[in-house]
């Protein structure tokens, strides 16, 4: 009762002090309205990157791209078939800006915050520009710290850093999506709040995504700002700046962000388009001169910030899509020298039931072992080695040699390390479970068991790992290095397990 | 410039002779030379007047107070408001 009290009596102030004043605004003219670019007459005082707003609602807000002698170009956020010719135009003097904040976490949004889902409207308390500048170098720190995927061949190989930029590169269907998914999900109870971008996708897809994510449990540390091949081409053209805004807000309270694009190759589709539209020469492919600058101004902006700035890390994972495996086109070619390192995943080896299907020849992280723990630095070093011998091994044993005990044994086992180094989409591992099967393949303790058994190995050993050595789990979570003692430890458990193992099979 | 010619002027019911006089004499201090008041009728407006001037937009409307009002209310008065 006397809330509504308090609000009566606020009210009754609010109206007795009230000072009536006039309104004096500039008005512009829609001259003409196209596919979501309008030109507007008038506003002569406007710039560039300012936010407009349509119509005598002023309902639909676009924002000036272009100047020209006597009008404006502009993009159109929102429904563009309700401006016409002739409507109204509003200026705002602010840049575009998107609410920001945790009122959005476990949310799916369009570019401009406003909510997809049905779990009522957002009300946020921050805002963020939607452009910003990067970081400047001042303001960066290394990448040091690990953001783990969850998926082996990843996090032994090509590792992440947070503030890192890793791109996922393939063609279609080929599991980069899932990568970035799963990589969302392992980050639950790890304090790193994720933003999933989805460029043009489809709606089946979005929804598939949002399904996954909830089924997790990651839904509820992760932003979803969708837009749909149905959107207008200036929302698409937006979506990854607005993701990139909201996680900045997050980055600049010192926070971890993990932020996913995907994909940037549809999002340079709409660039083209949107510039086609403002007439802007076309270049290569018809993509306009700035496609690199689009794509280079986002990514920049994920980074490690200093302790100076209060230390918080975006991380990103921008998805590229390739045509029949060329990744020396236009866009691909642009997005690698951007990024530092990709993932690189073939219709070939997703065909072979190799999954991920990431080609570790061709895969790279930039920042490689600044970003791992020493323990897992350790295990890994001979694993790259091992494969990459194992492969060179296979070309030559396709051709039906005769081979010496010596090279079919590396054979042998070269087979059994890529057998574990597979692994089934949304099952993330913990760190010290991967460490032990790393360890496990390298030192050797899987070339006694049958190659059709590997998996059923790898079944039984992580269960036996949870259930009886926990401790021995947390060590090696915690501890700094791979000490002998530790060491010794794992081979024990290893040898062991072995033992129980084989004997089951006979 | 061809814009300045025509001013309209949107009201809620018409205008008396004196109060056009009025109009057109205090706008006069601000546009320079001769010009033509367009008189518009739009009773959502409640009271006051709103001026149209080339790329201009003048508006002394109560609605548009009321509005303003309102939404000073919403921001201000009450404690927690979930969004529009």
């Amino acid at each position: 009762m006397s809330m509504v009290g308090d609000i009566l009596k606020k009210t009754r102030d609010i109206i007795t002090t009230y000072r009536p004043e006039p309104e004096i605004e500039e008005i512009g003219e829609v001259l003409e309205v196209q596919d979501g670019v309008a030109r507007v007459r008038g506003l002569r005082k406007a710039m560039i990157g300012e936010t407009l707003l349509f119509g005598s609602r002023k309902a639909v807000r676009g924002q000036v791209l272009g100047l020209e002698r006597e009008s404006l170009q502009c993009i159109l956020f929102g429904d563009y078939t309700t401006i016409h010719a002739g409507d109204q135009v509003f200026r705002t003097r602010t840049i575009l800006e998107v609410p920001a904040g945790e009122e959005l976490l476990g949310r799916v949004v369009n570019p401009l915050g406003e909510p997809l889902d049905d779990k009522g409207p957002i009300t946020c308390r921050g805002k963020r520009p939607v452009f910003f500048p990067a970081p400047q170098v001042i303001d960066r720190a290394p990448v040091q710290r690990p953001l783990l995927s969850g998926i082996k061949i990843i996090d032994a190989m090509i590792p992440l850093g947070k503030g890192q930029r890793e791109l996922i590169i393939g063609d279609r269907r080929t599991g980069k999506t899932t990568i970035a998914l799963d990589t969302i999900i392992n980050q639950r109870g790890k304090g790193v709040i994720c933003i999933y971008v989805a460029i043009g996708q489809r709606l089946a897809n979005i929804t598939q995504v949002v399904e996954i994510l909830r089924k997790f449990q990651a839904l509820e540390y992760t932003t979803i700002v969708a837009t749909s091949s149905e959107d207008p081409p200036a929302l698409v053209y937006l979506a990854p700046y607005a993701g990139c805004a909201m996680g900045e807000y997050f980055m600049y309270q010192g926070e971890d962000v993990l932020i996913v694009y995907d994909d940037l190759t549809k999002h340079a589709v709409a660039y083209r388009s949107l510039s086609l539209l403002l007439r802007r020469p076309p270049g290569r492919e018809s993509y306009p001169g700035d496609i690199f600058y689009i794509h280079s101004s986002l990514l920049e902006r994920g980074a490690q910030l200093a302790e100076s700035r209060g230390g918080g890390s975006m991380t990103a994972l921008p998805i590229v899509e390739t045509q029949e495996g060329d990744i020396a086109s236009y866009i691909p070619t642009n997005i690698i020298s951007i990024t530092d390192g990709q993932i690189y995943l073939e219709t070939g080896l997703f065909n072979k039931g190799f999954l991920p299907a990431i080609n570790i020849g061709l895969s790279v992280s930039r920042v490689g072992g600044e970003a791992q723990t020493n323990i897992m630095k350790k295990v890994a070093r001979r694993l790259r080695l091992d494969l990459a011998q194992y492969f060179e091994l296979e070309e030559f044993a396709r051709f039906g040699a005769d081979l010496d005990e010596l090279t079919r044994q590396q054979l042998e086992h070269g087979k059994r390390v890529l057998a574990l180094m597979t692994q089934t989409s949304f099952t993330p591992l913990p760190l010290s479970i991967e460490i032990m099967e790393v360890f496990a393949a390298t030192q050797r303790f899987l070339d006694p068991v049958p190659l059709d058994r590997v998996k059923e190995w790898e079944r039984a050993f992580v269960a036996h790992l949870r259930e009886e050595h926990t401790d021995l789990l947390e060590r090696l979570e915690k501890e700094r290095d791979l000490t002998h003692d530790l060491e010794e430890e794992m081979r024990r458990v290893l040898a062991n397990f072995n033992e129980r193992f084989l004997q089951e099979a006979v | 410039m061809r814009d300045r010619e025509k001013v309209k002027v949107i009201t809620p019911f018409p205008l008396t002779d004196e109060q056009k006089d009025i109009l057109y004499s205090k706008l006069s201090r601000i546009i320079r030379g001769p010009f033509l008041l367009e008189e518009e009728i739009d009773p959502s407006l409640i009271g006051g007047v709103v001026i149209l001037w080339g790329e201009i937009l003048i508006d002394c409307s109560v609605k548009t107070q009321l509005e303003r009002l309102k939404e000073r209310i919403l921001r201000e008065g009450i404690p927690h408001v979930h969004g529009r």
